[in-house]
């Protein structure tokens, strides 16, 4: 109590060095927090989009298909995996799937595509192609058993670029042929085009179709088996945890259970990477705030030279020195730390409220790992995230006053007191 | 315990500046008796600032042993000698040297609280001892809003508030008035009478030396007298000549504080 009285007093006391140390301090913190938020936000939109374009937060598929993306590969037991996970915490949507590659034909043009079988009433709740919002004309597929008419061709949904290169538009007729497992004649069937979709990923729109998943099965005459069993959670930050939580419901069963980070792994490669670029960063702020607090604390025990030389000779050991400067760095780091966050959160309501436009620098569509993003970057901020780089860039604050504290420690109290 | 506070025998302390050797001190001995108010007399660089600080643990002899109540200082560890500094010992340096971040009050507190008295203990010392130094109504001011008399007052009432068996005080008045200094000499005279606190204080000024019952006067580094106001032999004087001599010379003087009067 005594350090920390005689630190408040002397942070008090010098003000003026107190408010420029301390908003050097604050101004990285605030900084800081403000290209956390952003890179938060980013990494939120990054990992939403991945999943909601690509296979889920969790994804089950048959043991090997991540490796070799063939038919050998399957779920064929989609019951069964379901009922075992089904109550697991945390879980918002399950999503089957039947995915191969196939070859579609409108008249003379062709294109190679990657055919995608799904649930169309589970489709549209988890997966942004589904998302009105991406739909350029039509309507979403509709499931076999909906259709007015048996006889008609089933529902296909494309993307706007696959549209241009077949000349057709919703209504119109088109030929999908793929391979059935196990090898032998090509299956073909007709399917209109009840819709178009552009998510602005070159990858997406040329080459990937959605048709109803029982007639996926069906031309692939693999009956009720899927290639995956897209996992949608409530929240990303329980991913891993409720990956392990699906292993061992699954455990016995020939399948493999992958988190996002392992099955999109060029997004996760491009997050960590990311993250890496902002440490870099963030270690730079670091040495800039370091210096100025060692500068700052160096120069107060220099300058109260003379008064420790006193306290030390009236009775003040060396701990207590020792004290009395890293509490003083304590005040300093409790104040910088208050402003910085406030600035931090004051910049992170800002860019989430209005957002950034970033469409001049980036270019109209941003794709990282083949997902388009928003043109607007915008922050996200936890209690946990501001909480940890306040502790962390206190305790930076607390480190680099060692040293001032532990020089004041070696004063000689007749030669400290002569000191002017 | 023993009525010898303080034995200082035959030290030398000499500073080196470059090549040049500096004797501060040749070979003093003293001793001095609990109760005693002395005053070491001599002009600028007789040594008697080294001799404070030596005996008050802040600084080590070249030669030579001074032991405080009975305990050796050459003896004891860094640690054991800012104890000794914090318990037994009280200090008021010439220039004031308060903490200027704390108040009067919170200075004059302020070794008690290292001490790890009790608050309530504390208040009423405090509280006393800045009514006995004249101070009563300034508790809350800041060392900047006080004079330099009151400052140094604030310094008395530091060293005497803790009730340590030894005050030293080097040139207390240098900095002071004339009328200031008096005060401040008067009130030191009082609190050595009334609570029998030991005081060696260092000094040139004629006002501190009138008040002292026994003047030990320093000239290059040595005693060169040692005597009570009324003119007696001076306890445990030991000439300049005599600084090689026998340490048990020097046991056989005179140690008791009894046979001095007052001024």
């Amino acid at each position: 109590m005594l350090a920390l009285r005689i630190a408040w007093r002397s942070f008090l006391r010098h003000r003026r060095r107190s408010l420029i140390t301390a908003s050097a301090v604050s101004f990285g913190l605030g900084l800081m927090l403000a290209s956390v938020g952003i890179a938060e936000d980013s990494h939120y939109r990054m990992i939403d989009m991945g999943v909601k374009l690509g296979s889920g937060h969790i994804v089950v598929q048959g043991k090997g298909y991540q490796r070799d993306q063939t038919l050998d590969y399957l779920v064929t037991k989609p019951d069964e995996v379901q009922k075992r996970i089904v109550g697991v915490p945390g879980i918002r949507q399950i999503a089957p799937r039947v995915r191969a590659s196939g070859l579609i034909r409108s008249g003379d043009t062709s294109s190679a595509v990657l055919v995608s079988g799904v649930d169309p009433t589970i489709e549209p709740l988890v997966s942004s192609i589904a998302d009105p919002k991406k739909r350029k004309k039509g309507d979403y597929i509709r499931p076999l058993a909906e259709m007015p008419n048996r006889n008609w061709p089933a529902d296909i949904y494309i993307g706007s670029e696959l549209a241009n290169t077949l000349h057709v538009g919703v209504g119109d007729k088109v030929v999908l042929t793929v391979s059935p497992k196990g090898g032998g004649r090509p299956e073909s069937a007709a399917f209109m085009v009840r819709g178009i979709f552009r998510t602005g990923s070159d990858e997406l729109d040329a080459m990937y179709v959605e048709i109803p998943i029982d007639e996926a099965q069906r031309l692939l005459k693999i009956g009720t088996s899927l290639t995956q069993l897209a996992i949608i959670l409530e929240d990303n930050v329980t991913t891993l945890q409720t990956t392990a939580e699906i292993k061992r419901r699954l455990a016995g069963m020939t399948l493999e259970t992958l988190p996002w980070q392992e099955s999109m792994k060029e997004l996760y490669d491009t997050i960590v990477i990311d993250d890496g670029g902002n440490y870099v960063m963030f270690a730079i702020i670091f040495a800039i705030v370091a210096i100025g607090i060692f500068n700052t604390m160096l120069m107060s025990v220099i300058e109260r030279t003379r008064e420790f030389g006193v306290m030390m000779a009236i009775g003040t050991n060396k701990f207590l020195m020792f004290r009395i400067v890293l509490a003083e760095a304590f005040v300093l780091a409790l104040f910088a730390a208050a402003i910085g966050v406030t600035l931090g959160l004051g910049l992170h309501y800002w860019v989430s409220s209005v957002g950034i436009d970033i469409a001049k620098w980036a270019g109209e569509d941003y794709q990282v790992a083949g997902v388009v993003f928003d043109m607007k970057i915008y922050s996200r901020l936890t209690a946990y995230i501001v909480a940890k780089w306040s502790v962390v860039v206190g305790g930076l604050v607390l480190v680099s006053a060692i040293y001032p504290a532990y020089r004041a420690t070696r004063l000689q109290p007749v030669e400290a007191m002569r000191h002017v | 315990m023993s009525d010898v506070i303080v034995h200082v025998k035959n030290v030398q302390k000499t500073y080196k500046q470059g090549s040049i050797e500096v004797h501060a001190l040749r070979g003093v001995t003293l001793e001095l008796a609990r109760g005693e108010f002395a005053v070491l007399a001599g002009s600028s660089g007789s040594g008697k600032t080294t001799l404070l600080n030596l005996v008050g643990a802040l600084d080590v002899p070249t030669t030579g042993e001074i032991d405080v109540e009975g305990r050796m200082l050459s003896s004891m560890t860094g640690k054991d000698l800012a104890e000794l500094r914090l318990r037994r010992l009280g200090f008021v340096f010439q220039a004031y040297n308060l903490i200027p971040v704390l108040s009067a009050y919170e200075n004059a507190e302020y070794v008690m609280l290292l001490q790890g008295e009790p608050a309530e203990k504390r208040r009423e010392k405090v509280m006393k001892v800045l009514e006995s130094v004249g101070l009563k109504g300034m508790e809350n001011r800041r060392p900047t809003e006080l004079s330099g008399g009151q400052q140094q007052r604030v310094a008395v009432a530091r060293a005497i508030a803790s009730e340590p068996a030894l005050v030293l005080a080097d040139e207390p008045t240098a900095n002071l008035d004339s009328k200031t200094g008096s005060d401040l000499v008067a009130t030191m005279r009082k609190l050595n009478e009334e609570h029998g606190i030991t005081f060696l204080i260092s000094s040139h000024d004629p006002k501190v030396i009138r008040h002292a019952a026994r003047v030990i006067r320093l000239e290059d580094g040595a005693i060169v007298s040692d005597e009570r106001q009324n003119g007696k032999p001076a306890v445990g004087y030991n000439p300049v000549d005599a600084a090689t001599e026998d340490s048990e010379a020097w046991r056989g003087g005179n140690a008791d504080g009894e046979d001095y009067d007052g001024d």
